[in-house]
């Protein structure tokens, strides 16, 4: 796939959270309709990766794009892009409805049938206040709004993480349905194998702030997650021991 | 549209500390308006401690907040990740916070008028406060300063505590009104409040700063703690130090201690323009009708402080205003209604004014406008131009050395178109300084020798047909200032010591035609003289003892006289036949 048709693009990234370099020498590109997995161990620097990637964190050296802007510094790019966080980071006042008030005055490409639709499939509360919320229906409803904005760039940050197979299932299901397959860039950090066998076209295993592999095809995501496997039951830890 | 949706946000997260606080200063201004007395609920202090307190309450549970919010709640990236930018955020927080504050000035003025409204007994009473904008706007800025540094405070419920300094804070304002003023001192359970409130805060902010807190509470509940805090912290000194500001800034007209420091009757015979004070000071400019009682406020008192200063002086012959001198130099044309009047002072000439008083920067000359009339300037003012009369030569510094007047100091008076001066002259360089009268021919432009005035000699008052009545302490006659003949008036026995005050001209009174009245200081207190043209006393008037004399005077409509006394602050009738006066009160 051509490099200029990349919604998102990553050169030479790196970033230090105080004296740790939590991210070097990053390269990577994210295409339409291509949903990309990144696996990793705890610190091996996912979070930061999207972070940088949802313009909430700015690169010190290399650059980032997304749809061609830098999106820490493009409100435009930000609009383009949706994200689903851990741990849910909306105000703990709102519920999906008061945040869908919110983001529809904010994002250009705001759909209120596809928030509709991803909610019911999520089966969350309209109206209950996040803080209320299970971290399962909580997780729904960041999907369901970032689902709802259209995004071209979709981040989704360990969002299976915590929760039971019936809502991990029900989650991954809404979001295979509803989002832009051909269209929209994906790309989910986990720690479950298992999903990233069943949904990824490609999977980018990091470790140390940089990408140590990249697999295509499902006999390199089985070789990928042997890595990964063997990655983990390593006991050194990381190159600057950095929590990501 | 994302400005939109932040204010909407902001708003949300703000609602329940505006709520809180409003709810208790509104209830606060209930319980006030119920308990304490009228010159204090029924005063604008009221209206303006009740806006003061709300705003500053909101100023610090907002302030402390609207900031360190999205670091507090963990929704700081959530806020980045959205497609708008941090400055919009900020600006969008700033204008809430200010909105805001002046919707808690708004909210909290218009409680304390409701509560007034219920509970005052409809007394009314004059203000002067623009120290309440002085106050609001350091709140403003204090609402930034905490919106500032909570946004530094590194844990959530730092916020409380830091604004627990910040009431201790605010709650000095009390305790400087003591340096201000000693009788803004507050009372002892008061001030031991205030104390408390201050170490409390002091503590809590070191504390704070020292250990820190890590609980999280709820939106609603810490913002309601720190208005909560506030409320109880701030409320109770600044009520009291407003009912203590309000007992000396309104002016009671039923204080048995009121006091009419001064007073002239207006042209139209009925209104007299006075200061009136209830307590040491300030001194109020009004306007009272000596018909009814009825008293205004003369000119818009808010625009001093402490208007000490303020005096009403000068009428008008023409026109129907006195001019209301401020501290700052500046001063009002006011009518008989206490408005503002909009009178172009140029177009005011000699004849419009009365002589003897001072219209312009102040000081003791009669200053007119140079285009039409006449200019008394001080001497050594720097004008050089003493007098000036239109189409005459001025008599200048050098006409007055010619006339081997070396001025030290000079007054006039306008007595039937003929100026008459008296000046505090050397006449020549080695003498002893005198003084001296003389007047002038407008038409010649020349200095006439005035030989009919003695020393320490004054005019009193102007009358028709070229005569004046003129007085020292002692001795008060009739002259004529163009013939020089002069009479003394019969002082009936009565031992005057002096004569005092601008006499007033009454009209047809006693069916005597015009009769003028001087006040005259007896051994028994100021008394009045009511003198025919020719220079015989027709009615002595006496106010009742204890009223420690007589100010103002005027024949009403139905011939009788209208008096009013200088302590008590009332208005005396008497009749025709000169029985007993009837006395009304002084009322708003």
């Amino acid at each position: 796939m051509s490099e200029t048709n990349d919604i998102a693009r990553l050169r030479g990234v790196g970033v230090k959270l105080g004296r740790s370099e939590v991210l070097r020498g990053l390269e990577l590109g994210l295409a339409p309709g291509e949903l990309c997995v990144l696996l990793g161990r705890n610190g091996a620097g996912k979070t930061t990766l999207m972070r940088v990637l949802a313009g909430t964190l700015r690169a010190e050296s290399g650059s980032v794009r997304v749809c061609g802007a830098d999106p820490s510094r493009s409100a435009a790019a930000r609009a383009a892009i949706g994200f689903v966080p851990s741990l849910p980071d909306l105000p703990p006042w709102m519920s999906l409805t008061t945040a869908a008030r919110f983001a529809r005055r904010c994002y250009p490409t705001w759909d209120d049938r596809r928030l509709w639709r991803a909610a019911d499939a999520l089966a969350v509360p309209r109206r209950g206040r996040i803080s209320k919320l299970s971290r399962g229906q909580a997780a729904g409803v960041q999907l369901a709004l970032a689902l709802a904005a259209r995004p071209r760039l979709l981040l989704l940050d360990e969002p299976f993480a915590g929760l039971d197979a019936v809502a991990r299932d029900g989650l991954l299901s809404a979001f295979l349905t509803e989002v832009d397959l051909e269209d929209t860039a994906t790309l989910v950090s986990t720690h479950d194998l298992d999903i990233a066998a069943r949904i990824a076209d490609r999977a980018l295993l990091m470790d140390g702030g940089a990408l140590r592999e990249q697999a295509v095809g499902d006999a390199q995501l089985e070789h990928s997650a042997a890595a990964l496997r063997a990655l983990l039951t390593q006991t050194t830890p990381g190159p600057d021991g950095a929590a990501a | 549209m994302s400005l939109l949706a932040l204010t909407h946000k902001e708003l949300r997260e703000q609602a329940p500390a505006f709520l809180v606080a409003a709810a208790l200063v509104i209830v606060g201004c209930l319980v006030t308006g119920w308990l304490a007395d009228d010159l204090f609920v029924d005063s604008a202090t009221f209206a303006h401690t009740a806006a003061v307190c709300l705003t500053a309450i909101v100023a610090i549970a907002m302030g402390c907040d609207i900031g360190a919010r999205e670091r507090n709640e963990g929704t700081q990236e959530w806020l980045r990740r959205q497609p708008v930018s941090l400055g919009q955020v900020a600006l969008v927080k700033l204008a809430v916070l200010l909105g805001a504050l002046v919707a808690a000035a708004v909210v909290g003025s218009e409680s304390a008028t409701v509560a007034s409204r219920l509970f005052a007994s409809g007394a009314s009473s004059l203000q002067a406060e623009p120290m309440v904008g002085l106050i609001l706007g350091g709140t403003v800025a204090l609402a930034l300063w905490s919106m500032a540094c909570s946004s530094f405070l590194p844990r959530g419920f730092l916020a409380a505590p830091g604004g627990a300094c910040v009431f201790a804070l605010l709650a000095l304002p009390a305790a400087l009104h003591e340096i201000v003023m000693g009788r803004l001192r507050p009372d002892p359970p008061i001030g031991l409040w205030l104390t408390c409130a201050l170490i409390g805060g002091a503590l809590a902010a070191l504390s704070s700063m020292a250990i820190g807190s890590r609980r999280e509470w709820a939106t609603w509940k810490r913002a309601g703690t720190v208005a909560l805090a506030g409320s109880i912290g701030i409320a109770p000194t600044w009520f009291e130090a407003g009912a203590n500001l309000a007992g000396v800034t309104t002016l009671d007209l039923s204080s048995p201690n009121l006091e009419v420091r001064s007073a002239f009757l207006h042209t139209d015979g009925r209104h007299a323009f006075a200061m009136l004070r209830d307590e040491q000071w300030p001194s109020f400019p009004v306007v009272i009708d000596l018909e009814t009682g009825e008293t205004v406020a003369a000119g818009v008192l808010g625009d001093d402080l402490w208007p000490a200063h303020t005096t009403v002086s000068t009428r008008s012959n023409r026109f129907p205003f006195g001019v209301l001198h401020k501290q700052d130099g500046d001063s009002e044309i006011v009518g008989s209604d206490g408005e503002i009047l909009a009178i172009d002072r140029a177009e005011l000439s000699a004849a419009d004014l009365e002589p003897f008083n001072t219209i312009g920067d102040g000081g003791w000359t009669l200053a007119l406008p140079a285009g039409g009339g006449w200019r008394l300037s001080r001497a050594g003012s720097g004008a050089r131009a003493f007098v000036a009369a239109p189409g005459a030569t001025p008599v200048t510094e050098e006409v007055l050395a010619a006339a081997g007047w070396r001025v030290q100091y000079v007054e006039g008076w306008l007595v039937d178109g003929l100026w008459i001066f008296r000046g505090l002259v050397r006449p020549s360089a080695n003498g002893q300084t005198i003084t001296e009268y003389r007047s002038l021919d407008a038409e010649a432009g020349e200095l006439l020798a005035v030989d009919w005035m003695q020393a320490r000699d004054s005019i009193v008052c102007a009358l028709a047909d070229g005569k004046a009545l003129v007085g020292d302490r002692a001795r008060l006659s009739i002259v004529d200032v163009r013939e020089g003949g002069r009479r003394d008036l019969d002082t009936s026995g009565r031992k005057v010591r002096w004569w005092a005050g601008t006499a007033t001209v009454l009209q047809a009174t006693e069916g005597e035609g015009s009769l003028s009245c001087v006040t005259a200081v007896t051994a028994d207190g100021s008394i009045a003289a009511l003198v025919r043209a020719d220079g015989s006393v027709a009615r002595w008037i006496e106010p009742p003892p204890g009223s420690a004399g007589i100010l103002c005077l005027t024949a009403l409509a139905d011939g009788s006289i209208a008096v009013l006394t200088y302590r008590g602050g009332q208005v005396l009738r008497f009749g025709p036949g000169g029985d007993e006066p009837i006395a009304t009160a002084l009322h708003w």
